[in-house]
């Protein structure tokens, strides 16, 4: 589903995030990321929806090479991979519904199906009763959820998140967890890069270490705890 | 998505953007309003002086008297040079009989002031109507040099001058539109540039969930669009208003004045201001959204 190989990024600023990544994940992994801040995990997220392309090497997405991709191809890649960051950049101006629903009406959806799918995805993350609030209405795990929502609505076959719980207490953390991991039992690829080690304990599966751009261990599936 | 579904989210997208953004749309209205009035000042300014003048132009005539001794051959000759230049519109010849009828019909019961002369007094003559586009002074210095030609009544001279204007102004004006819209449009963009960056976000996170360029764009082009025909219609409201205030004005100060621009010429200009409103703001919109690389 993700491959990488040989990839490095270099920054117009001389920065070098990744050196010589070489990494793959099959459909339907659940991944996390971790290392240090300035490791390049945000880099390498940002590579697989395309924000970003590879100084060299390659990096393949469910069968396209980003690389070699046409620039008006970009926004079909953009829909198979749906992404949730830390600081969930939500459309203030727009309701809960219509913040998730817009991921599907940009994408030129039907309106029934819009009205569907955005209900069916805002029941499965328990946010149906705040549907019609403002995001400045509703909390931080919910707003999360919300982020969740809108990245999932169009059925993505990898979800990318980026530290989305390092904004979150605790509890509501181990909530998103609980919710990614049933994303990923449905069958959705998951990457997600994370600071917290207890989650990556208490919820364990592969894990690349990443350090100053490199993939220093790829540990494959820790034996699951208790979840 | 149907094209009608596509319609409305476009629409409602943009109606969106105006109402979260309202100081901005008021701006670009405004702006947009201020350039087309100031435009469509002008261009009224230039509506009324070209009625004025073509209806003084209408009137104009170019009397050229012909020498007594003058041959037929060279009369002949005179008029196949008028009807062959291109300064001269069209052309009447008026013997000296029919131009005593003229006079003797003019002087009704007093014809017998001509009556009593044994000899028609006036001269062969042609009438020439001039091309609004042609140096009239020009013409009349060739005419005098021609050997059959006695005279040449230019008229008064001031309405060849004025005709001379009607030139200038037509391109003075053609200039000026060019650069009242260049300038128009520098600020339409600069306005739609700042509401475009404000909703930058928006538009990253219409990309980042996979819009297309078009999709990105529609919404800000319908409402560069929409502000531009809501501008122009205020501009036009404006433009109206001063107008009949104006024209109020001058039936106080020189009531026989008439002729000016009215209803049908202010209907057409107002369609035009629309149509230049709705092409500022989309290309406004567009140079923004290029600018911004959106
Ligand atoms: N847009 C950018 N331009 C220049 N340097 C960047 C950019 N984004 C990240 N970097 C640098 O690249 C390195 C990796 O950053 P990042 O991928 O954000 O790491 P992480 O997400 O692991 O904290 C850091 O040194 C960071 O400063
Ligand atoms: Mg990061």
């Amino acid at each position: 589903m993700i491959q990488m190989y040989n990839v490095t990024k270099t920054y117009s600023s001389g920065v070098e995030a990744l050196r010589g990544i070489n990494l793959g994940i099959k459909k339907g992994e659940f991944v996390y990321l971790v290392g240090p801040s300035g490791a390049g995990k945000t880099t390498l997220m940002r590579l697989i929806y395309r924000d970003e392309l590879p100084t060299s090497g390659h990096v393949v997405i469910d069968g396209r090479n980003i690389e070699r991709l046409h620039e008006s191809r970009v926004p079909y890649l953009r829909r198979s991979v749906g992404v949730v960051f830390q600081d969930f950049r939500l459309i203030e101006t727009k309701t809960v519904f219509n913040n998730v629903a817009f991921a599907l009406r940009v994408v030129g959806a039907p309106s029934d199906e819009v009205n569907e799918k955005t209900h069916r995805v805002l029941e499965m993350l328990g946010l149906k009763h705040k549907a019609n609030l403002y995001p400045s209405q509703i909390s931080a795990g919910e707003k999360q959820r919300v982020c969740i929502a809108r990245a999932l609505v169009n059925d993505p076959a990898i979800l990318v998140t980026d530290e989305p719980t390092g904004n979150l207490d605790p509890e509501l953390a181990t909530d998103i967890m609980r919710i990614l991991m049933e994303i990923n039992n449905r069958g959705t690829t998951v990457l997600m890069a994370t600071h917290n080690m207890g989650l990556v304990e208490q919820f364990a599966r592969r894990i690349v270490h990443l350090v100053a751009g490199k993939v220093i261990s790829d540990q494959e599936k820790v034996p699951r705890s208790a979840d | 998505m149907s094209l009608f579904e596509s319609l409305s989210f476009h629409l409602r997208e943009a109606l969106d953007g105006i109402k979260h953004s309202k100081v901005m749309a008021v701006a670009t209205i405004t702006s947009i309003a201020l350039s087309l009035f100031v435009l469509g000042a002008f261009l009224l300014f230039l509506k009324n002086a070209n009625l004025f003048l073509s209806r003084l132009h209408d009137q104009y005539k170019l009397v050229v008297y012909i020498k007594d001794q003058a041959d037929t051959d060279s009369v002949t000759q005179l008029k196949r040079r008028f009807e062959g230049d291109p300064a001269v519109e069209s052309v009447v010849y008026i013997p000296k009989e029919d131009a005593l009828k003229l006079v003797l019909a003019d002087l009704g019961e007093k014809d017998w002031i001509v009556k009593t002369l044994e000899k028609n007094p006036l001269p062969d003559s042609f009438e020439l109507k001039i091309n609004e586009r042609a140096d009239v002074a020009d013409l009349v210095r060739r005419l005098q040099s021609d050997r059959a030609v006695s005279r040449v009544s230019s008229g008064q001279e001031w309405v060849a001058a004025i005709l001379r204007a009607v030139l200038l102004v037509r391109y003075v004006g053609f200039a000026l539109v060019f650069v009242l819209g260049f300038t128009s449009l520098l600020i339409v963009g600069n306005t739609i540039w700042v509401t475009v960056y404000a909703r930058r976000d928006e538009v990253a996170i219409m990309r980042l969930v996979g819009a297309t360029n078009w999709f990105v764009r529609t919404p800000f082009l319908v409402e560069g669009l929409l502000t531009g025909v809501v501008g122009a219609v205020l501009s036009f409201v404006l433009l109206v208003v001063g107008y009949r205030l104006l024209l109020g004005q001058l039936q106080t100060v020189a009531p026989g004045l008439s002729g000016f621009a009215g209803w049908p010429e202010l209907k057409r200009l107002g369609g035009q201001l629309v149509m230049m409103g709705g092409v500022l703001g989309f290309l406004g919109s567009l140079v923004s959204l290029r600018r911004l690389s959106v």
